[in-house]
């Protein structure tokens, strides 16, 4: 199914609606101030069921946040390339 | 023949991403790519007829109705999106021949392309 990559903070309503986006076996992945969703309680209500999320390491790490803080899985560079390859499109 | 959607969420006055997201579809023609666009959040507001960018120095959004005529380039906008910003039927400049999708629709009419980058 379809990655879809968000960069923006869960400041901007961009993010909401691009996790709105998601359908059931979508993959979201949270990068660069994206990442800030990990520490944020209220993302995992608008996440739907069956989408998997995963929140880019380095850039958790990059922003003063430890991998044991995210409420969600972390995958480092390498993971961000199996993710792409593994979903047949991109929503980034 | 690739379907590309380009998303643009960011206002036309103030924000280049309007210009470029019909720049880039305008770039794809002679490629064996299809592009389409889709106005969301503050993007819409470039729809309205009396909104006109270049009054403040920005780039005028009227010299791309020629391109997406000639190539029909389809033209999305977010129904809630305009309610929300005051912007009725009637206020859309008809050269862009948008096509109004509700906020319902979203999701699948996204997964429907085979390419999406939003601006």
């Amino acid at each position: 199914m379809a990655l879809i990559i968000i960069k923006k903070s869960p400041t901007e309503n961009i993010s909401k609606r691009m996790i709105e986006m998601a359908i059931e076996g979508d993959t979201i992945l949270f990068v660069q101030d994206g990442v800030l969703h990990a520490i944020d309680e209220t993302t995992k209500d608008l996440i739907k069921n069956a989408v998997s999320v995963f929140v880019l390491k380095e850039d958790l790490e990059a922003r003063g946040y430890s991998e044991d803080m995210s409420l969600f899985p972390c995958v480092n560079y390498d993971g961000w390339i199996e993710l792409i390859e593994k979903n047949e499109k991109i929503i980034s | 023949m690739k379907k590309v959607l380009f998303v643009v969420y960011q206002s036309p006055a103030g924000s280049i991403w309007v210009n470029e997201a019909l720049r880039s579809a305008f770039g794809m023609y002679g490629e064996d790519l299809e592009p389409a666009i889709l106005f969301m959040e503050d993007a819409v507001i470039a729809v309205n007829k009396n909104t006109h960018p270049e009054s403040l120095g920005c780039l005028s959004l009227s010299m791309s109705f020629k391109y997406l005529e000639r190539y029909g380039t389809p033209v999305y906008i977010l129904k809630e999106d305009l309610e929300k910003r005051k912007i009725k039927e009637e206020d859309i400049e008809p050269a862009w021949k948008a096509k109004i999708i509700t906020k319902e629709e979203l999701s699948s009419f996204v997964h429907s392309f085979d390419k999406v980058i939003i601006f």
